[in-house]
């Protein structure tokens, strides 16, 4: 226990700090109010905005994410709100609120002389109760009226965040669409800067920024693979030199190479596929190889965008190593659009 | 090693820059919600609440029971509260007393929120006459899930807090300065047209990250940096420190910030 202790200390650096006791207690609870007193009055509707760093910002969760915390306490803090807005996309201002009410209440009862210990039991009470008690509250909604959705979207994102009747009716119509499945994973939000396009709309089915290797525009009914990796041949294991004795040996090694292009072709033309979404990069003789079979590659698509198309579509994504184990599906169509004048994520080089 | 492997592949690639569309029938509930504007500030933080919204709908289909919206229902939780507070004695009673008082807290900043003012003594008559004299316009409903999560990550934050008695860091505990992040330290090199800049600018803006962007178009003395920097005259260039990025690269984006 002792040999521990002392371990503990000689972690302690001298240009650390400690504070231990009562005082951290003291301390943790001002530097949570302090944060308590940025967000409060952005709260609700009507609340103000404030500017951090020359910026306008409206919502707890992004003046909690500019500011960042800086004694640990207030970096828990400001975590948890993050947590809270990853799950709910709300009530971020709220929870770091309730959070504060519950230590400022706390703080008046511990200097009126209760054990720390007695109030954490009973919160852990209270809150249960509470819980308890919302449940009786909640009432059963239909998920497919259009105007409880509408309703619901106002009073989280109401007037302060403006989100305008263009915008209710793009979100409660998709919403609709699938009702108790609505999966906003399978939603991507995208910006677009422009003078006569001004407002919000939305467009069905999956949409992924990559460069896919052809000069068609449009390809109907495909069957999609979808693979998270490389499309390249392994490599030898030994690294092993050639000698060019001979144009006997030249053709040979080429030949070793080409046999290995040849069966990973043969490979990805065997799953039936006519597009392939990649992860990873192709190599160039595979694609000529692909180009030939009248099967579109698209290699570099990033790992988040070809997730959503794996769940929207059904199609697994796989291994390298591993397509014939998978399967390839359906779709209706692809379109492809270019983004112009930009080459590989650069634009006007 | 792994730097020059990429630099490798990004001169092979003159491949188009282009988006994909994978059209289903709809059934598939896939989707991408467009938002069109001239400021890119207003259109990132519309981003933003737009994927807001969609989480707060994906949290309504798991659990499709609503609550009166926020400022309500924590009152009756409150008072409900204070009621059960009857059953217990000792210093728990003052903590589940005091749990009562931090959610009728937060229901009074909510009517502050609102633009009222907290009126004291505001019970929940008056609460529900402001409901209906349409302060907020319409009514107002939120999933049960909202509630629930409020509650359940602030006590058990709260608990944690409390439960702390030592407090270790590495540098300085109490700050005095504010707000700034570690702004300053990064820089953009943009043109006005090119999307990929947009990106670039939505992406840091969307990790809270704070940067000084220089207008290459306009701006020579900033062309010059970049192009001393870089080695080229494409845009977006983004310094992190010592680093250079050309181009959007979400990944070594990710990798230095």
């Amino acid at each position: 226990m002792e040999d521990a202790y002392i371990d503990f200390l000689s972690l302690l650096k001298q240009n650390m700090e400690r504070e231990s006791g009562k005082d951290a207690r003291k301390n943790n609870l001002a530097e949570a109010l302090e944060l308590k007193r940025l967000v409060e009055t952005s709260f609700g509707p009507k609340g103000l905005k404030k500017m951090i760093d020359g910026a306008v910002v409206d919502k707890g969760s992004r003046i909690l994410k500019a500011y960042g915390g800086k004694h640990p306490v207030q970096k828990m803090i400001v975590d948890s709100a993050s947590q809270v807005e990853k799950e709910i996309g709300d009530a971020t201002t709220a929870s770091v609120l309730l959070t504060s009410f519950l230590l400022e209440e706390a703080k008046e009862l511990i200097e009126q002389g209760v054990n720390p210990s007695a109030i954490i039991s009973g919160y852990a009470k209270a809150s249960g109760w509470a819980m308890e008690d919302l449940e009786g509250i909640a009432a059963d909604a239909d998920p497919t009226d259009m105007e409880l959705v509408r309703d619901i979207l106002k009073t989280s994102f109401g007037e302060k965040n403006d989100l305008g009747d263009d915008t209710l009716d793009v979100l409660s119509s998709l919403f609709l669409l699938k009702g108790e499945d609505f999966d906003p994973e399978l939603i991507r939000v995208s910006t677009e800067k422009s003078h006569d396009k001004v407002g919000t709309r939305f467009v069905l089915g999956c949409r992924v920024d990559a460069s896919p290797d052809t000069e068609l525009e449009r390809i109907d009914n495909p069957s999609i693979l979808l693979v998270k990796g490389d499309l390249k041949p392994r490599k030898t294991k030994l690294d092993v030199e050639f000698r060019l004795e001979n144009v006997e040996s030249v053709r040979s090694a080429v030949k070793a190479e080409d046999s290995a292009m040849d069966h990973l072709s043969e490979r990805i033309r065997s799953t039936g596929a006519s597009l392939v979404l990649t992860t990873g990069e192709v190599d160039d003789r595979i694609l000529q190889r692909m180009d030939r079979e009248g099967i579109v590659m698209v290699p570099k698509v990033p790992e988040e965008e070809l997730k959503r198309v794996s769940k929207a579509v059904g199609a697994p994504m796989l291994d390298p190593n591993d397509i014939e184990r998978g399967y390839t599906v359906k779709v209706d169509a692809v379109v492809f659009e270019s983004d112009d004048g930009c080459v590989g994520g650069v634009c006007g080089a | 090693m792994c730097s020059r492997a990429m630099t490798a592949v990004w001169e092979e690639s003159a491949e188009r820059d282009m988006m994909i569309t994978i059209e289903t029938d709809g059934t598939t509930g896939a989707a991408e919600v467009i938002i069109g504007g001239h400021d890119q500030n207003v259109l990132d933080h519309r981003k933003a609440d737009i994927d807001s919204a969609l989480k707060l709908l994906g949290s309504f289909a798991d659990d499709h029971r609503v609550v009166p919206g926020a400022a309500l229902t924590y009152l009756e939780l409150s008072k409900k509260l204070r009621r059960r507070a009857l059953d217990v004695w000792g210093p728990e009673r003052l903590a589940i007393l005091a749990f009562s008082t931090a959610l009728s807290r937060i229901g009074m900043s909510l009517v502050k929120g609102f633009g009222d003012d907290p009126l004291k003594g505001l019970d929940m008559d008056r609460l529900e006459a402001l409901e209906a004299s349409g302060i907020k316009g319409e009514a107002s409903v939120e999933p049960v899930s909202v509630p629930r999560t409020v509650m359940n990550t602030s006590s058990e934050l709260a608990a944690s807090i409390l439960r702390i008695d030592d407090v270790i860091s590495a540098g300085k505990l109490h700050e005095s300065d504010s707000f700034g992040g570690g702004g300053g330290n990064v820089t953009v090199y943009t043109t006005p047209s090119c999307p990929w800049c947009s990106r670039v600018k939505s992406y840091l803006r969307s990790k809270g990250i704070s940067f000084v962007e220089k207008d290459v178009s306009s701006d020579m003395a900033a062309a010059q940096e970049m192009y001393s920097i870089s080695g080229q005259m494409g845009t977006p260039v983004t310094r992190i420190g010592s680093e250079v990025i050309v181009g959007f690269d979400q990944a070594k984006l990710d990798r230095l910030t």
